[in-house]
């Protein structure tokens, strides 16, 4: 009998091994398709960009690279995911044959990116568009002085809300703090774009920074009073809409594009840009260090900032665009809130204080609410 | 030139049969798990970025800060947990498995035991948030029948971790359990009960002491991957449940820093190691005081 249980056990510790290694239980994974950047005279040029995945990268699909192909005759192999998988596959190559071309970041991504030397300055001269671009966006992907990126789009992190539960639109951030909402808000955590957009706010609307470590206590004590009252905390774009949808959630801070998406899909659900400022969320395309085909990723860039190419995306994702000079639609112009003095009254998050502090505040945010 | 003991050369050539699988093992398996290990003693500089050179500070802030190390404690809290309900849920329906002869049914009621396997972690898991959610089947149930006002926050609880976790698990306590009881000779029951033995003795004091080996197999097989699991807790609890493996996806996807989620990493390893080893110790120590 003890054989019995010695080679049993040895067979199942095989058997989990085996699994864990096949990742049939409970593993990730992504498929990264990272195409053949190479390419000489007389073979067709090829460019791989990265592109968020779902109906976001199927638009800029339709948006830019299609119209790109024709336009060049070039082939652009599009590579579909997230900031992390990409960051993590450029800081394995090192600068050096990087996976992608042209990769799309937003700046809690880039600005780690850029730092350790995985993307290159662009040169802004080579860029027809550059002067339409809104120069506050395109101050968020630059770095010790130098341009690495161009604005794609920003949404504005605001509140999102069901329209059937809450009578009243809310003004301002405070107004999420409203004992009638207990039990019924969405609280994305720190480590989620929008609950640090939202922990930011907190922070700057009373005047704080978040390098002032008194204001950073001050947010979080303010957070306290929402012990209790939260119902749900998503921490994916997929899991937010799911419990505003399903009624888990009535209100919930999160992006603009988003909540006019759901909304023109039939929800019940409004949006505030708060009194005191949204808080700015950046999507920005940036050149690998090492790439072969820097011209080509150029022309890439040019091409993805030109007004009439990203007027369609902006209107199909509902989120502002990186040119100012676009002429949008009349629903558009009705919901989105955009322009140079827009931008101007948004809050950043400042990642370069942000990224190092951030294990630290999610535990405090975990003792509050875990 | 052939070997002069027979078979010797054969077995030699043998080890031939496994090179590819060696090979592969090493090339993709332990290689990598090499570099994560340098990875672990890195130091990180700006936006945690991995640097050149010796450290072990990510291994110290694992073992000193209560997020990370809490974490740990609290994932082989789970395991366990997950792995004492399995046996206990696994057991009944592999009896009833291994006592049923074989045919038609048998095998419908085998395929419907390990049809969770058969379907994707993440299908399953949704199944859970169905079931769950503010308007899932559960809440309208207990709506409908006046026992809430409002519906319950059932999801992003940690019950609904434990539920969800050992539903996935589940199967892989059943199929060791089912081998070990259907492994054993029934004279040995008509044996106990002509000797005297009701039925709740003999299945005391013969069937549980001989399936030992099938209960130890699938409690082990279900820690150790109930030590590691995150996709199905990320889904149903949400980024907020304090497991390793949701530390360590967080450490890689949102902070950047790779070198502390290596070393998390490897103590997770290290305390799935050393728990696995000592629960086969202990369900030893319990067999030979069974055995005698």
């Amino acid at each position: 009998m003890k054989g019995g249980l010695t080679r049993l056990a040895g067979a199942g510790a095989a058997l989990t091994l085996a699994l864990a290694a096949c990742g049939g239980v409970d593993t990730g994974g992504s498929a990264g398709t990272g195409g053949d950047s190479g390419g000489g005279q007389g073979e067709q040029r090829q460019i791989t960009v990265t592109a968020f995945a779902g109906a976001w990268g199927e638009l800029f699909k339709k948006s830019f690279v299609e119209p790109f192909e024709r336009e060049t005759g070039a082939k652009v192999n599009l590579v579909y995911g997230a900031n992390a998988e990409w960051l993590t596959k450029l800081r394995a190559a090192g600068g050096e044959n990087p996976p992608f071309d042209v990769i799309a970041f937003t700046p809690d991504a880039s600005l780690p990116a850029a730092s350790a030397g995985l993307l290159q300055p662009i040169d802004t001269t080579a860029l027809t568009h550059w002067k339409e671009l809104d120069p506050v966006l395109s101050g968020k992907s630059a770095y010790q002085g130098k341009q690495y990126g161009v604005p794609l789009t920003t949404g504005s992190t605001g509140l999102l809300y069901r329209t059937d539960h809450v009578k009243t639109a809310p003004k301002d951030w405070s107004d999420i703090f409203d004992k009638k909402y207990c039990g019924h808000v969405a609280l994305p955590p720190l480590t989620y774009n929008p609950g640090l957009e939202f922990f930011s706010a907190l922070v700057t609307s009373e005047g704080g920074k978040l390098s002032d470590p008194a204001a950073v206590d001050r947010a979080f004590t303010r957070l306290e009073t929402l012990k209790g009252c939260v119902s749900a905390f998503p921490a994916n774009a997929g899991s937010a809409a799911t419990v505003i949808e399903n009624g888990d959630a009535w209100i919930m801070p999160f992006w603009d594009g988003r909540a006019f998406a759901l909304a023109e899909a039939g929800s019940p659900i409004g949006f505030t840009y708060p009194e005191s400022g949204p808080v700015g969320a950046l999507t920005s395309y940036f050149v690998a260090s090492g790439t072969k085909n820097a011209d080509l990723a150029t022309k890439f860039l040019d091409h993805l900032t030109a007004a009439q190419n990203q007027k369609p995306f902006a209107e199909g994702t509902w989120y502002a665009a990186g040119n100012d000079s676009i002429d949008y639609s009349e629903p558009f112009e009705q919901k989105v809130e955009h322009g140079p003095e827009v931008f101007e009254k948004f809050t950043w998050v400042d990642y370069s204080v942000a990224t190092p502090k951030l294990n630290e505040w999610q535990q405090r945010w975990n003792q509050i609410f875990g | 030139m052939t070997s002069a003991v027979p078979g010797t050369g054969a077995v030699r050539r043998g080890w031939w049969y496994v090179l590819p699988l060696a090979v592969f093992l090493v090339a993709l398996f332990l290689v990598p798990l090499v570099r994560l290990l340098r990875l672990s003693f890195s130091p990180v500089g700006p936006y945690n970025a991995a640097l050149p050179g010796w450290t072990l500070s990510q291994y110290a802030r694992v073992f000193t800060e209560p997020y990370f190390y809490g974490s740990l404690l609290r994932t082989a809290g789970t395991a366990l947990l997950v792995a004492v309900l399995c046996v206990l849920l696994a057991y009944p329906a592999a009896y009833a498995l291994a006592r049923r002869r074989a045919g038609v049914l048998r095998t419908l009621l085998f395929v419907i035991v390990i049809s969770p396997l058969l379907t994707s972690v993440v299908v399953r898991t949704y199944g859970w948030v169905v079931l769950l959610s503010g308007t899932g089947v559960v809440n309208r149930a207990l709506v409908a029948t006046g026992l809430r006002d409002q519906p319950a926050q059932l999801l992003t609880s940690y019950p609904a971790v434990v539920i969800a976790v050992t539903h996935v698990l589940l199967p892989f306590a059943i199929i060791p359990l089912t081998t070990a009881l259907g492994g054993l000779d029934r004279n040995l029951h008509r044996a106990s009960q002509t000797l005297g033995a009701g039925p709740v003795r003999t299945f005391l004091r013969v069937t549980v002491p001989l399936s030992l080996p099938g209960v130890v197999t699938g409690a082990l097989i279900v820690f150790a991957l109930a030590m590691g699991i995150y996709i199905t807790p990320l889904l149903v609890g949400g980024v907020t449940q304090p497991l390793t493996g949701i530390r360590v996806y967080d450490q890689v996807s949102t902070v950047f820093d790779y070198p502390v989620a290596a070393a998390l990493s490897f103590a997770l390893l290290a305390l799935t190691v050393v728990s696995t080893a000592l629960l086969a110790g202990v369900f030893r120590i319990w067999e030979r005081r069974l055995h005698g």
